[in-house]
């Protein structure tokens, strides 16, 4: 009998808790940015890197689940690395450059924002990215020393 | 492959099969077959002194070199 693991299950009520929230959440924004009240429209710029953040935890959530139905580990790690680095990279990224530029648009005065946050979420993401290439060529290396007996 | 394995003659003269053989070196049958059949990469010198310690032979015996093979 397969002994089923608390910490997959706990891990992917978290995640999927926390898109859950995230997308009730923006979807509040975007019905008073569409409503056309001041706070919303205030609000919305700021989510732009969103969507990027979204994708991060859904491929988290995906690899789960498939870790769970008994997908190879080894197989599923490099790309959701590559994935998830990518997305916090630009997710980053659109949080210091792009949302101050589009304010600049707008009126603003700043080019760019100081978000220790969101400048050490890019870093991590790039991390992840190196990360998920030495991953995958461990695992070309493994195969290849596999094929050795 | 120029490098070819005569695993086999040698088992046949020792009236050994490739699972007993297997089973002795601590080796699994699919990877001895794969061994046998010419398809892995490489060997091992520990997993070589092992089957020459069973075989009672040289590493040469387990080996052969057909030069312009595939």
């Amino acid at each position: 009998m397969v002994k089923r693991h608390l910490t997959p299950r706990l891990a992917l009520a978290g995640v999927t808790l926390v898109i859950v929230l995230l997308v009730s959440f923006t979807a509040i924004v975007l019905a008073s940015a569409i409503g056309g009240r001041a706070p919303g429209r205030l609000l919305l710029l700021p989510m732009a890197p969103l969507p990027f953040y979204l994708f991060a935890l859904w491929t988290a959530r995906t690899a789960i689940v498939r870790i769970g139905h008994g997908d190879a580990l080894r197989v599923l790690v490099s790309p959701m690395l590559r994935r998830i680095g990518w997305a916090l990279f630009l997710g980053g990224l659109t949080q210091v450059f792009v949302v101050p530029w589009l304010g600049h648009l707008n009126g603003g005065r700043t080019l760019a924002h100081y978000d220790i946050g969101a400048i050490t979420l890019g870093a991590v993401g790039v991390t992840l990215v190196i990360v998920a290439r030495l991953v995958r060529d461990a695992e070309a290396d493994r195969a290849e020393l596999d094929q050795i007996v | 492959m120029p490098i070819t394995v005569t695993l086999d003659q040698l088992l046949a003269d020792r009236g050994m099969t490739g699972k007993q053989l297997a089973e002795t070196i601590d080796l699994s049958e699919t990877q001895l077959s794969l061994f046998r059949s010419g398809k892995v990469k490489g060997i091992r010198f520990s997993t070589l002194e092992r089957m020459c310690e069973v075989l009672a032979c040289q590493p040469g015996d387990l080996l052969g070199f057909e030069p312009g093979a595939a």
